[in-house]
């Protein structure tokens, strides 16, 4: 029985964190695709716990519960994938954030911050003197080139 | 599932069944009329069945009073949905919204059925699942659209939550039949009674999505601005019942041996969702998303029910129980929500729905005389959400505002508590005038911007406004036997007529 | 019979709602001209339904009703209710301790019932008939007006209000009619509301009478917390227990009200307050002669038969309330007898005849309302009775003063008009009929009302341990007698006799009424000199009226001697004021305006008397300099208040929820995950609270 409920724990554990996983990717992550997997994968964290219980009281309603999970899960995949083509023909991206449009009024849309560029100056090369001299080197390009 | 089950299943088997025959021909023929004609047929079919069905128990089911009430409620809402959203001319996509009505209504009833886990959630999915469709087909403009992918993604985050809250109630009980984990956790449950708790937060989270409650009322704002008036119409009624109910079964039943937990989240939550709700709405135009808003705050005021049910022990005799002013607020604002929309159906046009408060100026004015009564029946509907006696609204908010302040409370404080949500309840009532009141008044002290559209030949939204009007006047004027009706379904009525069941229970 | 009880007392309010209703839908697309069709078939049922319900309430009585005096016999009277449906319940409203750890509670508890006695079947027959006539001769009256469908549907809305008003059995009930004739009242006031008078004589009427509704409201929130019931009868309680009612039966065998001293007092003292304000008693009566701005079929109806009764009506049913205070019942009498004397006055001088008319009103409630101070049963019955035929000599009055305007071309002044009576033979001869009923002429119906009334308080002043107050009482309303007489016929000679003289709005064309009109006008001159005589000799108004659980309450207080053949005097008295009045009216306003009249006058204005009759004592003034000035002065001072500090507060109070609100609306951003983390943060915050205990939301 210890035995028992030790392994069972493990098993909660396993589930909890795949669900926590899941909440995790649901949250942050911005693919479509992607964050539907992550809703797929608490659902595997629930489906989980729920076979550990089941074995654990030895019942079969809990497996019976994760069939039908998963046939939902399936029903729901398929909408989701159609939806997610029709989005992606309309948009043309994957990004869940373009589809901010309905909001509060007054509320300035959000715009990603872009990635800042690195000035990018021209270049300074060495320039090439005519032969016979020695080149008159800048001593700041010769320790640092900001990009070759 | 027993052959006695299925036997009892046959309403919502003839509303899924009315559901396939719609889709199927849906694809060979065209004209929506006909098929809410279709509709209504097997939803008559349905109530027929049900109203000569002598409910009886069967295992994975659980037809009490309470079950029956829903499924007349499904019933009947189902009817006033399929009316409100009529259409006179052919329309392509009108047999698949149709039949995902039907299925949704059909899931109401499943819910309002369910005894078991596995049920209920199916129940529910079979509330979710169609209405992606009907939010992703109604609509097909960019606004739709991301109607439909926010409505999609947080719902099966919600989903996947109440997974988790019905995974722990079963570790906790070892079965999936709701009356037996009750059972086992009046028992003491063991060891693992304390994922009851966790079952408890995760279920009230999970749920609390599908009755719009503030934080996990997000979506509803933009969802119902970006779909169709029927659209905001169905998502209004249809998951608000079903999760109020799977609500009322679920947390009761969780809530054994932690129960002041579970009034203590209902209040918070009642509270939360009441103010935020009515203090956004202040600053709407769009007429949907101020409904949304509306409806958010409303459900606040249910949920004011549901903690007077789990806060228990009121002074006996004295006040409204919680779960049945719960039901009777939900009739009543049913009535006038879905009223509305169906009036502003009838005001707009195919593609060109009315959805700003401006378009409604002057309405009362109209050259156009159902114009003009679309105006008294829209004000009656705001005055009752209002709660503006003799309308039914006043009587709603009385019976749960009275319920909360009957509670005497387990616990100290308990009591100051609910006199506090009461109190707070009755501000907001006052703080949701202005916006209510703000429709009326475009309506009828100000001058037309521009004519607002008549629907022409929409006759038939405007009788369901017209319906609703005068069951929200009559609730007003005769308000007890709806109450009584609301009453009969609670579970405290069940232990009233079974006392010997629940002694021998214990 | 009985069995039609419930029948008749529906359909007595229904019938004219519906003709109310027919007509305020179809009047102005469909009727237009014959508008009137559904309201007077409708008042007409209903006038029938009220005489069958006096009949079939007259045949339940138990036979050998005991006579007032007849001794020791206990009387409960009759009463018969019909619960239409249950309005309202509110579980446990009502709590009261009863000894320790015991208290009563009760629900709140609103039943739409509709009550049959005495008293209000002779309201509703009374009510039914006048209204009846009225809306009759108004087809004549209003015929062509542009609001020809919206007056008869508002004369509906009046008749079924009114009707109700005198067949709920319910306090609360109660009050919500009183205000749906005061809507009624409102909008007849200003029907032509395109005449700032009539809109502005609306507002004074609505704003007056928001006085009394606020005491009238007190009184019955008191009811309410004294007796934890609205009901007049008593109902049977959810443990199946009777609840007794304000004055059900349970509670008056007891021969007891159950309250008594400082509440009772103030009980009675507020729905006074409230019956004066629609009753227009001093102080509250100076909306009443401006209401005459609206058509005069509405003042003969509205304000002088049926509405303005709603007071005495109130008062009569609540007569066990004021048995219980003597301080209740001499303040009544007082306002009833100063108001009597005080409309006497001011109308001696007016030239306004539809407000010499209304100031007699004012003056004959103030009447009804002595009687009714008096706290016995025959007061009682005398205020009723006076009531009863007031009804119709003051309509026939109205309606004849309506008669004279329709001939003159919508003039009123006395002054303007002259020697009528070869014009007007019909209108002539049924006003005179009306001033002799209200004067008091012998044998005509105004005499033996009043002749009771005058009995009533004599008897009471005779009482030993009475204050000498009605002994005063009774010499004022002898005075007020005299004036009535006076007023009276200086408006008839003035108007009917002297030179012919005709206003140029007349058009030269001033010719008798339409025979719609003068129907009415018999039929009431009829009525006024038959009535009062009739019961007088019958006896039938005392015994039927005293039927009524209230005043049988009354009778078995304080068991009265008949009143016979004592009062002779008191007869003889009034009857020869009546005539003195009439006489000296006669002698200077017969011929117009004789030199001893202008003498009269002079005599007066040497006093300052005629001027402070003819400016109504000063009463709009005084109430300008007491009240609207201070109220100026008062609201300009708050005016500061409110725009410095207290607007800026209600604004500050009124933002704050808007900016409240504007600071939540970030979060409704838009995006989905932002929506997400909402939500899995309220997941978490809900674990986290279950998880470590509810400390924060404390215990």
């Amino acid at each position: 029985m210890e035995n028992e409920l030790a392994l069972l724990n493990n098993y909660l554990v396993v589930g909890a964190m795949l669900f926590g996983i899941g909440v995790i990717g649901f949250v942050s992550r911005r693919n479509m695709i992607i964050i539907f997997l992550a809703a797929e994968m608490m659902l595997q964290g629930v489906s989980l716990s729920l076979v550990a219980w089941a074995r654990y009281h030895n019942d079969f309603g809990g497996q019976m519960f994760v069939v039908f999970i998963i046939t939902v899960a399936a029903c729901e995949a398929a909408l989701a994938l159609a939806l997610i083509l029709m989005l992606f023909r309309a948009s043309g991206s994957l990004d869940i954030a373009l589809w901010q449009h309905l909001r509060e009024a007054n509320q300035p849309a959000y715009v990603d911050e872009e990635i800042p560029e690195l000035e990018v100056k021209s270049p300074t090369w060495p320039r090439l003197v005519p032969a016979g001299r020695q080149p008159e080197l800048d001593r700041s390009d010769t320790e640092h080139r900001p990009s070759v | 599932m027993s052959s006695d089950a299925l036997w009892q299943l046959g309403p919502e088997t003839l509303v899924a069944l009315a559901a396939v025959v719609v889709y199927v021909a849906g694809a060979f023929a065209a004209p929506r009329a006909a098929w809410s004609w279709v509709g209504l047929a097997g939803l008559g079919a349905a109530a027929l069945c049900l109203a000569s069905t002598t409910p009886q128990a069967a295992e994975p089911l659980r037809i009490d009073a309470l079950a029956l009430w829903l499924r007349w409620f499904a019933l009947a809402s189902g009817a006033l949905l399929i009316l409100t959203s009529w259409r006179p001319a052919a329309d392509a996509d009108g047999a698949e919204l149709l039949g995902s009505l039907l299925l949704i209504i059909a899931g109401m009833m499943l819910v309002a059925a369910a005894g078991d886990l596995v049920l209920l959630f199916l129940g529910l999915e079979l509330i979710s699942i169609p209405t992606y469709i009907v939010l992703f087909v109604g609509r097909r403009t960019s606004e739709g659209r991301e109607a439909a992918v926010k409505y999609f993604y947080l719902s099966i985050l919600a989903s996947a939550i109440l997974l988790f809250g019905l995974s722990f109630l079963y570790g906790a009980a070892g079965t999936t039949s709701i009356e037996g984990i009750h059972q086992r956790l009046l028992d003491g449950g063991g060891s693992l009674g304390g994922f009851a708790g966790l079952a408890l937060v995760f279920i009230f989270a999970g749920l609390s999505y599908k009755i719009a409650a503030v934080p996990f009322h997000f979506y509803a704002p933009d969802v119902y601005q970006g779909t169709t008036n029927d659209g905001a119409a169905l998502l209004s009624v249809a998951p608000k019942a079903a999760g109020f109910l799977a609500l009322v079964r679920l947390v009761a039943v969780a809530a054994e041996g932690v129960s002041s937990d579970a009034w203590r989240i209902a209040l918070a939550l009642a509270v939360l969702t009441m103010t935020t709700g009515n203090l956004l709405a202040l600053w709407q135009d769009n007429l949907r998303r101020l409904l949304a808003y509306s409806s958010i705050a409303h459900a606040g005021y249910m949920l004011i029910g549901l903690a007077v049910y789990l806060g228990g022990n009121t002074l006996a005799g004295a006040a409204f129980d919680g779960v049945a002013a719960l039901l009777f607020y939900l009739l009543i604002y049913a009535l006038a929500t879905v009223g509305t929309f169906a009036a502003l159906n009838y005001l707009g046009e195919t593609g060109q729905p009315v959805d700003h408060v401006d378009q409604l100026a002057g309405l009362a004015w109209s050259e156009e005389p159902r114009s003009r009564a679309t105006a008294w029946l829209i004000a009656a509907f705001m005055f009752s959400l209002t709660g503006i006696p003799p309308l039914a609204g006043f009587w709603g908010k009385l019976a749960l505002f009275a319920g909360a302040l009957g509670v005497r409370g387990t616990e100290p404080a308990m009591r100051s508590w609910f006199v506090g949500l009461a109190v707070l309840g009755i501000v907001n009532a006052a703080i949701a005038a202005a916006y209510y009141l703000r429709v009326v008044g475009a309506m009828f002290f100000r001058m037309p911007m521009g004519k607002p559209r008549t629907g022409g030949s929409r006759s038939v939204p405007f009788a369901a406004a017209v319906i609703c009007a005068l069951l929200v006047v009559a609730i007003g004027l005769i308000p007890t036997p709806w109450y009584e009706a609301a009453d009969r379904a609670t579970p405290a009525a069940a232990a009233r007529e079974a006392p010997e069941m629940i002694a021998d229970a214990r | 019979m009985e069995s039609w009880i419930p029948l008749l007392l529906v359909l007595i309010p229904v019938l004219p709602l519906a003709g109310a209703a027919l007509t305020a839908v179809l009047g102005r697309p469909v009727l237009a001209g014959r508008s009137h069709l559904p309201v007077v078939v409708g008042i007409a049922g209903s006038f029938l339904a009220a005489a069958g319900l006096v009949l079939a309430i007259h045949g339940s009585l138990p036979a050998g009703a005991n006579l007032p005096g007849a001794g020791d016999s206990v009387n409960a009277g009759y009463e018969r209710t019909v619960d239409l449906w249950n309005w309202a319940v509110i579980g446990g409203a009502y709590h009261q301790p009863a000894g320790p750890d015991a208290f009563v509670m009760r629900d709140f508890r609103i039943d739409v019932t509709l009550r049959a006695d005495p008293l209000s079947a002779i309201m509703l027959a009374m009510v039914t008939f006048i209204s009846l006539l009225v809306a009759v001769y108004s087809v004549g009256y209003m015929r062509g007006d542009r609001g020809y469908w919206r007056f008869f549907a508002y004369i509906g809305l009046f008749v079924f209000s009114m009707t109700m008003l005198v067949s709920v059995s319910n306090f609360l009930l109660l009050y919500v009619f009183w205000e749906a004739v005061g809507l009624c009242s409102y909008l007849l006031i200003g029907f032509w509301y395109e005449r700032p008078a009539a809109a502005a004589a609306g507002k004074k009427a609505f704003l007056v009478n928001r006085i009394g509704d606020f005491g009238f409201a007190l009184g019955v929130f008191l009811i309410w917390t004294a007796f934890g019931t609205l009901n007049f009868h008593d109902t049977l309680g959810a443990d199946g227990r009777i609840v007794a009612g304000v004055l059900g039966e349970a509670r008056l065998e007891g021969g007891s009200i159950g309250i008594g001293g400082g509440t009772a007092t103030w009980i009675c003292l507020l729905l006074l307050l409230g019956a004066c304000g629609k009753s227009a008693q001093f102080p509250l009566h100076v909306w009443l002669p401006d209401a005459m701005e609206g058509p005069t079929p509405v003042s003969a109806l509205i304000h002088a038969a049926t509405m303005v009764t709603a007071g005495v009506y109130m008062l009569a049913r609540c007569a066990p309330l004021l048995l219980a205070t003597v301080d209740g019942q001499m303040a009544v009498a007082l306002i009833g007898g100063f108001t009597a004397l005080l409309g006497g006055l001011i109308a001696l001088t007016q030239t306004d005849l539809k407000r010499i008319l209304a100031y007699s009103t004012i003056s004959q409630l103030g009447y009804m309302f002595l009687g009714l101070g008096t706290g016995t049963v025959l007061g009682a019955t005398a205020g009723m009775f006076h009531l009863f035929t007031h009804a119709f000599f003051k309509a026939l009055l109205f309606l004849g003063a309506g008669s004279v305007m329709h001939a003159m071309g919508g003039v009123v002044d006395i002054r303007r008009f002259g020697g009528l009576r070869r014009i007007l033979p019909v209108t002539h001869a049924t006003f005179l009929v009306g001033c002799l009923a209200l004067s008091g002429f012998p044998l005509l119906s105004g005499f033996f009302s009043k002749d009771l009334i005058l009995v009533a308080v004599h008897e009471r002043a005779a009482e030993s341990g009475s204050t000498g107050l009605y002994q005063w009482l009774y010499w004022s309303a002898a005075l007020t007698a005299l004036l009535t007489a006076f007023y009276t016929f200086r408006a008839f000679f003035s108007t009917f006799y002297g030179q012919k003289q005709i206003p140029h709005e007349a058009g030269g064309q001033a010719h008798e009424a339409p025979r719609s009109m003068l129907v009415p006008l018999v039929v009431l001159a009829v009525c006024a000199a038959l009535v009062g005589g009739y019961f007088e000799v019958t006896h039938g108004f005392a015994d039927y009226l005293q039927q009524t659980p209230s005043i049988a309450y009354l009778a078995r207080q304080a068991p009265q001697p008949a009143a016979t053949g004592g009062h002779r005097e008191v007869m003889l008295t009034s009857a020869v004021i009546a005539l003195a009045g009439i006489g000296l009216a006669a002698a200077l306003y017969w011929p117009r305006r004789s030199a001893a009249a202008d003498a009269a006058r002079r005599a007066g204005q040497a006093v300052g008397f005629y001027q402070l009759s003819l400016r109504k004592f000063f009463i709009d003034e005084v109430y300008q300099v007491l009240l609207v000035w201070p109220g100026l002065a008062v609201a300009r001072a708050s005016d500061w208040i409110d725009q410095r500090i207290i607007d800026r507060l209600v604004n500050f109070v009124g933002r704050v929820p808007p900016a409240v609100g504007a600071a939540i609306r970030p979060v409704q951003n838009g995006l989905i995950p932002f929506y997400a983390v909402g939500m899995v943060f309220g997941l978490l915050v809900l674990l986290a609270a279950v998880l470590m205990g509810w400390g924060w939301l404390g215990t």
